[in-house]
């Protein structure tokens, strides 16, 4: 019954907003597509002198688990800005290659939740407390633990209000302000997931803040008053129900967002708007002036992408995409990706033919999908969400701009999405380093992008070319159907995976294809095969003295023309044991694909058939991506010499030139 | 403006009448750089050469091919990167060679045989190594003066503006003003030279008369090194057209391409030749006789 009243309400509102033309997105749903276990509602007010926040917030919390609650765990993710000594910070003197000391004091971040009441009316404020279960850092105040007066009973709705403080930071991750640019993310508290966690037991799952670790949340419905200075352009998650002008100079705006796991919000003095549509979805870019004449690159990326995942994938259902172009100075808050909300970045006059500004767009863009709708644990197990999305925005990037040409094509120096996906997993300086299947905290700066984004969707995209386009995208769509407004764990994807190969007309392969995504994801091995070498040898014609008695010998002369013995070996120089199939060229140009397990190291293939062997290729369509060396997966004994000429002529050229530009000092 | 023609005209005339010097500088750089272009040829052929992927480097450039030689053969190319610095380094004490080479026989006008090239490059080989030296050290000086504060302020400066296209628009700025500097540093030191042939004063009296001459003759020296700066990249834009067209896909198109790489290096060395005859014309033509006392007729 509320939901129904205040759909209406929602929809009376439009009807009045729509006369001042501020709106053009509705923000309700005819139907809930989530459980909506966590909603709030948060009214404040920035004061962007001292870059402090006043808030009052309710939260409506229902208990969908059998069992009842007794304490609450919350987010409080801006006090990872308080100190040096926090979880995200300790240790660090960097992040995103930026020094973060030599603050001053109103330059660090905090929250503070000043009291907490239950609806009945009684104040938990004294049963608050910081917790730190992951590291025992004592020095962490990123969750908040509230004991609760009374447990919340299964299916019971609780209600709590809250007021609270925070100080936005001088951007160091994200959250913060650049001068007068603000990004407003993990800025308000926010309830983590109770669920049942591996050994079977009910608990909250709200881990603290780490470097490498972002999100994990309830599904719900956001409505949020921001009142602000005027001279503030505003982006925010959802769509903007109302806008009123105060004569002290603020405005309130009201935004209103359903089915949702965060809100974020940005505002900035600088921004100009460039709006667009896609069919039913009000696509808006606040971008800075600077950046203008990249907005039509954004937006056709994006609009491109809202194509490509609603054929691919499923429908968008949100009535709204903001996208936050943020200034250079601001750009540590960019590159994120927040529900119906993601940040970018890009750098004045950047060329049309470097395609980063569309690259990052899209790849934040495909977080709507995976971890925005299909809500995976992304402190506990990133690639699924991380990977899944860099293997969009391959397959998006290069179908936008082409193969080996979609992300760079400079003079020449050219290569595509994909190809970079993959070098950065195959040039890790040690590739075994670890599993991909780890929270967040167990990785370095150096390894998590390698194994997290790259690794797994290089071994998506190895899945997509050995099991063909058609059945990835069908395997992709279930999983999305099945577990969007939900919390997947890996092993969800991992079943959804297995039934969907079992449907593939030889089960075996599947299996196989089955084994290697799950070694890819949960083993630290490498796959790397190679051609060893080829010979050809001349067999002479069989000769000698042949017959049972010596008086009756034939003698043979052996002059005939000698057989071709070929012997090809192949072998497997990686720990990754994958069947794959070799293809043999002969001297007359005919082929003979052969098939290996790969169980052993080694592998000689011999042929007496009078032809030479003349190239082999394991692979031959390259569809295991994951092989560390494409290089060594082919040997010919006709190699083409042009293409070393060509580098040789270029090598010499430029060699040449280089001494005469240095001569000019001489 | 006629004068300004003159001085085109003779400079073109001189250095296309010694080609000949030039041919022989083309060809000392050339034997260098087939040094190593042939080591980068066997290690490509040593690593990759019978592999299916290098066919795929005939058409287009390939980044999977490059990385995975890099990842998997770095180590042999790291030799190489570090003779080309040796060899970089070589080929900047011999330049004072063949700059004093050039020099003399671009003063000589007309058709010059080859040995005026080798007598020049004797005889100023160690007078010019001074000033070229002294020039060095107002490069680094330069250099220094320029982007030592550029690197300190950079990423401060990306903090302080309110928008990235001031810094870029510095930093072009700095770009400019730092060329501008290295061309007068050039001009001044190649007028130094001249001047040294031209008079026999010391290599340090040669100094400040140089920059006199060349304050005196801003205009025409100016125009004198945009002209040739504007022939160099006329014939680097030529150059990029004709391998973008032409690609390099075949042993025929292989060929035809080098054959043009190595006239474009050709030219640009005809038109450094050129442009030192313009320059020995400019210095000697001053008509100061304070500048240029004890001048050779």
């Amino acid at each position: 019954m509320n939901s129904r009243i205040s759909i209406l309400f929602g929809h009376f509102l439009l009807l009045v907003v729509a006369q001042s033309g501020i709106a053009q997105c509705d923000p309700f749903f005819s139907k809930a597509f989530s459980l909506r276990t966590a909603n709030y509602d948060i009214n404040l007010t920035l004061d962007d002198q001292s870059h402090i926040i006043e808030a009052t917030q309710t939260i409506r919390f229902t208990n969908q688990t059998p069992v009842e609650i007794r304490q609450l765990r919350m987010y409080q993710y801006l006090n990872a800005f308080k100190n040096s000594e926090s979880s995200f910070l300790k240790g660090a003197n960097h992040i995103f290659g930026q020094g973060f000391t030599n603050r001053t004091a109103d330059e660090w971040g905090w929250i503070e939740v000043e009291n907490i009441k239950r609806e009945a009316g009684t104040d938990l404020s004294d049963q608050m407390r910081y917790i730190q279960l992951d590291d025992g850092n004592t020095a962490d105040q990123s969750v908040l633990e509230v004991l609760l007066d009374k447990p919340i009973q299964p299916n019971e709705t609780a209600v709590f209000y809250l007021k609270w403080r925070a100080r936005m930071p001088k951007t160091i991750a994200r959250a913060g302000h650049s001068k007068d640019f603000y990004l407003f993310c993990h800025w308000f508290p926010q309830l983590g997931v109770f669920e049942q966690n591996k050994s079977g037991t009910w608990d909250w799952n709200c881990h603290q803040f780490f470097r490498t670790t972002e999100f994990y949340a309830d599904f719900g419905v956001y409505d949020v008053t921001i009142t602000t200075d005027q001279k503030f352009v505003m982006g925010a998650s959802g769509c903007l129900l109302e806008e009123k002008k105060h004569d002290n100079g603020t405005v309130t705006r009201r935004y209103h967002v359903e089915d949702v796991i965060d809100f974020a919000w940005s505002i900035y003095p600088g921004f100009t708007v460039q709006e667009d549509r896609w069919k039913d979805v009000q696509i808006r870019l606040l971008i800075t002036p600077e950046h203008a004449a990249l907005g039509p690159r954004y937006l056709n990326a994006l609009k491109f992408a809202l194509e490509y995942l609603d054929q691919h994938v499923g429908k968008y259902p949100y009535p709204s995409i903001t996208v936050v172009d943020p200034p250079f100075h601001g750009l540590r808050s960019g590159l994120m990706e927040y529900p119906t909300l993601i940040t970018v970045g890009t750098f004045y006059g950047m060329p049309a033919n470097i395609r980063i500004t569309e690259s990052l767009v899209v790849h934040e863009f495909v977080h709507q999908y995976f971890m925005g709708m299909v809500a995976s644990n992304e402190k506990e197990e990133a690639w699924l969400d991380e990977g899944f999305v860099t293997y969009f925005e391959d397959r998006i990037i290069d179908a936008l701009f082409g193969e080996k040409q979609s992300l760079v094509d400079v003079f020449g120096y050219r290569f595509d999405n994909r190809e970079l996906t993959r070098l950065e997993y195959t040039t890790m300086a040690y590739p075994r380093e670890g599993i991909v299947a780890r929270p967040g905290w167990f990785f370095n700066d150096g390894n998590f992008k390698a194994l997290i984004y790259s690794k797994t969707a290089t071994t998506l995209r190895t899945v997509q070319s050995l099991v063909g386009i058609k059945k990835m995208d069908e395997i992709i769509q279930t999983y999305f159907e099945k577990w969007k407004f939900r919390h997947p764990k890996g092993q969800d994807f991992m079943a959804v995976l297995k039934d969907e190969l079992l449907t593939l007309p030889d089960t075996t392969f599947g299996l196989q294809v089955y084994d290697l995504f799950e070694k890819s994801i949960y083993h630290a091995i490498v796959l790397d095969y190679a051609v060893k070498q080829i010979s050809n040898e001349e067999i002479p014609p069989s000769q000698g003295l042949f017959g049972n008695q010596s008086g009756s010998f034939r003698y043979q002369p052996g002059t005939g023309k000698p057989s071709i013995h070929s012997k090809v070996e192949i072998q497997r120089k990686g720990d990754w044991v994958f069947p794959v199939e070799t293809l043999v060229t002969f001297e007359d140009g005919s082929t003979q694909l052969f098939h290996w397990d790969g169980k052993e190291g080694a592998k000689v293939f011999e042929f007496n058939s009078g032809l030479k062997v003349v190239s082999a290729q394991i692979d031959p369509g390259q569809k295991i991506s994951l092989d560390i060396d494409l290089n060594n997966n082919s040997m010919t004994l006709q190699p083409e010499e042009a293409p070393l000429w060509k580098y040789g002529a270029k090598v010499i050229f430029w060699v040449q030139n280089l001494m005469q530009t240095i001569s000019f000092l001489g | 403006m006629k004068q300004r023609s003159n001085i085109f005209r003779t400079s073109f005339s001189t250095g296309l009448r010694q080609w000949r010097v030039t041919a022989m500088v083309y060809f000392f750089q050339l034997c260098l750089a087939f040094t190593l272009g042939m080591q980068v040829f066997d290690v490509l052929k040593a690593s990759i050469g019978h592999s299916l992927e290098l066919n795929k480097l005939l058409v287009h450039y390939d980044h999977t091919v490059f990385t995975d030689f890099l990842k998997i053969h770095g180590a042999s190319i790291t030799p190489l990167i570090g003779q080309m610095r040796w060899l970089l380094m070589a080929w900047l004490i011999f330049s004072v060679f063949i700059n004093a080479g050039l020099l003399y026989a671009a003063y000589t006008p007309g058709k010059v045989s080859p040995g005026v090239f080798w007598q020049g490059a004797a005889t100023y080989f160690f007078n010019f190594g001074k000033i070229s030296l002294l020039f060095l050290l107002f490069t680094l000086v330069w250099s220094a003066l320029i982007w030592i504060p550029t690197l300190i302020f950079l990423e401060p400066s990306l903090e302080y503006f309110s928008s990235e296209k001031y810094t870029v628009g510095l930093v072009l700025s700095l770009v400019l003003i730092y060329s501008v500097g290295i061309a007068i540093l050039f001009l001044w030191s190649v007028v130094s030279r001249a001047l040294h042939i031209h008079t026999s004063v010391s290599f340090i009296g040669c100094i400040p008369n140089a920059w006199k001459i060349l304050w005196k003759n801003r205009s025409a020296f100016i125009g004198l090194m945009s002209g040739f700066i504007g022939l160099n990249l006329l014939l680097l834009a030529v150059y990029w057209l004709i391998e973008a067209f032409t690609g390099m896909t075949t042993i025929p198109l292989i060929l035809l391409v080098f054959v043009i790489q190595q006239a474009f290096v050709f030219f640009r060395i005809q038109l450094r030749q050129m442009l030192y005859a313009g320059i020995i014309q400019l210095t000697t033509h001053s008509g100061d006789s304070s500048i240029l006392p004890g001048a050779r007729d």
